[in-house]
C-alpha cells in the first residue's frame, strides 16, 4: 500500500478544504511536512489513521473534537468534517471517505476503487482495508515518536509481546481457543450429565469438580492480583517521576541513580533467572550421564582391569574355528578330521567363541561407558560455571540493592514535606505492590499442578467412559475440542518463536549501523528485552537511547510485516507493506543519534512520510534531502495583529535557500493551511 | 481418509492424552484455519455476533465430529 493523496474538510485545525500528494517515485519516497507546534502535524497522521480505521491515536488531544471550530462556529449546516485518503495497493487505486456531523455524531465510511476516473464503491469496506493494512497493525506504521518515549520502562516487554502479536494477528486465533474452550464446557457439561448415569465414576467426577472450582477460584483471583499489581506499579512510576522532577537537586540526583539500578537490578534478576533455567536443562542434556555414571565408571574399570584386557571378548573367535573345520586343518598343522576326538574339542569351542557381533557389541559398550566418563566431567565443569555465574550474580543483586537502599535513605533523609508525603506514598504503593506478588505467586505455586492433574482426571474419566452410546461421542467430541485447542496452542509458540529469532536479529543489525557503543539487544522468551554492553552487562539508558531502542523496535516490526507479505498461511495474518507515518520522530535524539536514524528509517520502508518541527529537521537535511519526493509546509493563520511578534520562518534548504513564512497574521479566519514547496 | 486418520488420533488421545502425534495432530490445520476464517470475518464485519460465530464454528466442525463418530 501507498498513500497518493490526503484531501481534509474542515477538520481540526484545517478549515475549508486542503490537499496533498504524498510521494510514489521508488527514488524520491520521503515526503517531508515541515510544521511548528500545534499548526496541525499531528491532525495530519490521525486524519490518515481517522479515515481509514475510524480511530486517532489514544494521546490526541480533544479526540471527539474534529470538526474545525471556526467551520462550527460560523455556520451551523458546516458541522461536517471530512478527509479523504487516496492509495494504491496492487497496482489498483482506491479512495477512502470519512465523514463525521459533530451534531447528529453520525460516522459515516466508505471505500471506493477508482477505474479510470470512475469511483466504484466497495461494499465490505472495513474488510477491504483491513486486508491491506490490519487495523490492528496500524500503531505500528502510523505513530508519533513523544507516544513511543511515554510507554514506560517497565512495558516494553508488554508491548514487544502484544506488537509480535499483534503483527502475526494473534487476536483471531485467541477467539477461536475462547470459542472452543466454551464449546468444549457445554459438551463436557453433556457429557457430564451422562457420565453420573454410569456407576463407579461418582468419587473421580468429584475429584474433579474440586480441581475445576478451584482452577476457576485461581482464574479470578490472579486477575484481581494482577489488576492490583498494574495500579500500584503505575502508582510507583508517577511518584518517582514526580520525586524526579521535584525541583529539589538532591532527590532528582538520587532519583536517577535509583532508576539507574533498578533498571540493572531487572537485568541481573532476568540473568539469575537465566542461570537457573540452565541449570534446569543440564539434568535434561545430562541426565543419562549423571545417573549412569556409576554403573559406567564400574562396566569400565571391569573391562580394562589388567586380568580381564585383551580377554573379554574371548579370544578365540568363530570365524577362524569355522574355517579350520572347514579346511579340516588345526592351527597347529593337525588334520581335523570329522568324528576324531580333535575335531570334536575344536568344535566344542564354537560354543564360546565370540562372534563379530558380540564383539562389536563389547566394543560399541566399552565406547559408551567411556564417552559417559568424559560427559559426566563435562556435566561437572557446566555446573561449577553455572555455579559460579549465579554467585556473581546474587552478589550484584546485593550490590545494587544496598546501592539502592543508599539512595532512598538520601530522597527519604530530605527535610522538605512535599518529598517527605511523596515518601510516604511510594512506601505505602511499594508494601501493596509486594504483598499483591507475593500472593499471587503463592496462588500460581499453589496451583501450579493443577491443570495437569485435572486434564489427567479428566482423561481418566474419558476412558472409563462406557466405549458405546451417546457418552462415548460426547467424550470424541470434547476430546476433539481439546485437542484443537491444544494444537492451535502449539502453532502460536511456534510462530512467536520464529517472529522472536527475526527481530533480535533485525534489531541487532541496526544496532551496529546506528549505535556509537557496542550494543547487544537481546529478546528473552517473555519478550522482555535488554541490551548489553560489550561485556555482556546490561546497561541503563538515557531518554534518548530509550526512544532510538525503541524506534529501531518498531522498524524491526515493520521489516518483520513485509518479510511475511507473502505468507500464505491462513492461521495467521499476512504481512503487509504500508506507509511508515512518523510524527516528530527524533524528539529527545541527540545530533549525531537524529543523523543515524535519519539514514536508517527511509531503508526499513517504500513510502516515509516525516511530519517535522523545525528544530528536529535542519541538522537532518543533508541525509534525506535526496530522498524526498515531496515538500510542504504548514501555515499558521492567525487573526491577531502582527506587532512586535517575531515572524516565524523555515529556510529551504537550509543553506541559502528560499525563506518561507509559516505565520501569517490579521487572517479572516484562525486556521492551517498547507502550502506545497519546490526545491 | 484423512478423517479416517483423525478419528483413530481421537480414540488415542482418549486413552493417552499426553500424545504427541505431530504429523497426524496437524490434520486438524485445515479445519482450525477455517475456524480462524471466521473469527476474523466476525472481527472485521460492521456487527460482531459472538453467538453467530459459535454457530458457524461447530458447523466447520460438524463433518469432523460425524466422522469421529
Amino acid at each position: 500500500m501507498k498513500l497518493t493523496k490526503l484531501k481534509l474538510s474542515n477538520f481540526r485545525q484545517f478549515y475549508g478544504e486542503q490537499e496533498l500528494e504524498f510521494s510514489i517515485d521508488p527514488h524520491k519516497h520521503i515526503t517531508l511536512i515541515h510544521g511548528e507546534n500545534t499548526v496541525g502535524k499531528s491532525a495530519i497522521l490521525n486524519a490518515v489513521m481517522w479515515c481509514l480505521f475510524g480511530k486517532v491515536l489514544h494521546n490526541y488531544n480533544q479526540p471527539h473534537d474534529l470538526v474545525n471550530r471556526e467551520a462550527a462556529n460560523s455556520r451551523a449546516a458546516e458541522r461536517i468534517c471530512k478527509v479523504t485518503v487516496e492509495f494504491e495497493h496492487e497496482e489498483t487505486l482506491y479512495s477512502a471517505t470519512r465523514t463525521y456531523n459533530s451534531r447528529t455524531k453520525n460516522d459515516d465510511a466508505k471505500v471506493f476503487q477508482i477505474v479510470d476516473g470512475d469511483f466504484r464503491p466497495i461494499r465490505h469496506a472495513k474488510s477491504l482495508i483491513n486486508l491491506i493494512v490490519p487495523e490492528d497493525m496500524a500503531d505500528y506504521f502510523f505513530f508519533e515518536g513523544e507516544g513511543l518515549i511515554r510507554m514506560g520502562e517497565n512495558e516494553i516487554g508488554r508491548d514487544s509481546a502484544e506488537a509480535i502479536r499483534t503483527i502475526l494477528g494473534f487476536r483471531y486465533v485467541n477467539t477461536v481457543i475462547e470459542d472452543l474452550d466454551y464449546l468444549r464446557t457445554k459438551v463436557r457439561a453433556e457429557l457430564r450429565k451422562k457420565q453420573r448415569e454410569q456407576t463407579g465414576q461418582a468419587s473421580l467426577i468429584q475429584e474433579i469438580e474440586t480441581y475445576e472450582k478451584a482452577i476457576d477460584k485461581t482464574k479470578a483471583t490472579k486477575a484481581k492480583l494482577e489488576k492490583s499489581i498494574k495500579e500500584s506499579s503505575a502508582e510507583l512510576k508517577e511518584l518517582n517521576s514526580r520525586i524526579g522532577q521535584s525541583g529539589h537537586e538532591d532527590a532528582e540526583k538520587a532519583q536517577k541513580e535509583l532508576s539507574r539500578l533498578e533498571t540493572q537490578e531487572r537485568g541481573v534478576k532476568q540473568d539469575i533467572i537465566d542461570v537457573r533455567k540452565q541449570r534446569q536443562l543440564l539434568i535434561s542434556k545430562y541426565g543419562w550421564v549423571i545417573f549412569g555414571s556409576t554403573l559406567f565408571n564400574k562396566t569400565l574399570d571391569f573391562i580394562e582391569q589388567g586380568n580381564y584386557r585383551g580377554r573379554i571378548p574371548p579370544p578365540h573367535v568363530a570365524q577362524i574355528i569355522r574355517e579350520l573345520l572347514e579346511d579340516e586343518k588345526c592351527i597347529c598343522g593337525s588334520d581335523l578330521k570329522p568324528g576324531t576326538a580333535l575335531y570334536d574339542k575344536v568344535e566344542s569351542q564354537l560354543h564360546t567363541a565370540v562372534t563379530a557381533q558380540m564383539h562389536n557389541r563389547v566394543i560399541r559398550a566399552t565406547a559408551v561407558a567411556a564417552e559417559a566418563k568424559g560427559r559426566f566431567s563435562e556435566f561437572l565443569d557446566e555446573v561449577k560455571n553455572l555455579e559460579r555465574q549465579y554467585l556473581k550474580l546474587q552478589t550484584r543483586e546485593a550490590e545494587l540493592i544496598a546501592n539502592k537502599d543508599i539512595q532512598e535513605k538520601i530522597i527519604k533523609n530530605i527535610a522538605q514535606s512535599n518529598i517527605q508525603q511523596l515518601v510516604t506514598k511510594k512506601e505505602s504503593a511499594e508494601r501493596k505492590l509486594n504483598k499483591a506478588k507475593d500472593e499471587l505467586r503463592h496462588e500460581l505455586q499453589d496451583r501450579a499442578s493443577d491443570s495437569n492433574n485435572l486434564e489427567r482426571l479428566r482423561a481418566e474419566l474419558r476412558k472409563n467412559t462406557v466405549q458405546q452410546g451417546v457418552a462415548m461421542k460426547l467424550a470424541r467430541q470434547e476430546a476433539l475440542y481439546a485437542l484443537l485447542i491444544k494444537r492451535c496452542t502449539d502453532r502460536l509458540t511456534s510462530f512467536e518463536k520464529e517472529a522472536l529469532e527475526f527481530l533480535e536479529t533485525t534489531n541487532n543489525e541496526a544496532l551496529k549501523k546506528i549505535s556509537r557503543q557496542e550494543l547487544k539487544f537481546v529478546l528473552n522468551d517473555d519478550f522482555t528485552f535488554k541490551y548489553l554492553d560489550g561485556a555482556d552487562e546490561e546497561i541503563g539508558r538515557s531518554t534518548g537511547e530509550t526512544l532510538l531502542s525503541k524506534l529501531i523496535f518498531v522498524s524491526s516490526l515493520i521489516q518483520f510485516a513485509k518479510e511475511r507479505v507473502n505468507v500464505k498461511d491462513e492461521f495467521v495474518i499476512h504481512g503487509t507493506i504500508a506507509p511508515f507515518l512518523i510524527d516528530a520522530p527524533f524528539g529527545v535524539l541527540d545530533e549525531e543519534y537524529k543523523k543515524e536514524v535519519a539514514k536508517y528509517i527511509p531503508q526499513c520502508t517504500e513510502q516515509l512520510i516525516l511530519l517535522l518541527s523545525t528544530s528536529h529537521w535542519t541538522t537532518i537535511d543533508d541525509h534525506i534531502k535526496e530522498r524526498i519526493g515531496r515538500e510542504y509546509v504548514l501555515i499558521n493563520h492567525q487573526t491577531i495583529e502582527k506587532g512586535e511578534r517575531t515572524e516565524d520562518v523555515i529556510t529551504i534548504p537550509p543553506k541559502n535557500g528560499e525563506v518561507y513564512k509559516l505565520s501569517k497574521y490579521e487572517a479572516s479566519i484562525r486556521m492551517s493551511s498547507i502550502q506545497e514547496i519546490r526545491r | 481418509m484423512i478423517e479416517e486418520n483423525l478419528k483413530a488420533l481421537i480414540d488415542k488421545v482418549i486413552s493417552d492424552p499426553e500424545l504427541d502425534d505431530e504429523e497426524h495432530i496437524a490434520l486438524l490445520d485445515p479445519y482450525l484455519n477455517g475456524l480462524v476464517s471466521i473469527a476474523k470475518k466476525d472481527h472485521l464485519s460492521e456487527s460482531p455476533n459472538k453467538s453467530n460465530r459459535r454457530k458457524l464454528m461447530n458447523r466447520e466442525l460438524d463433518d469432523l465430529l460425524k466422522a469421529i463418530n
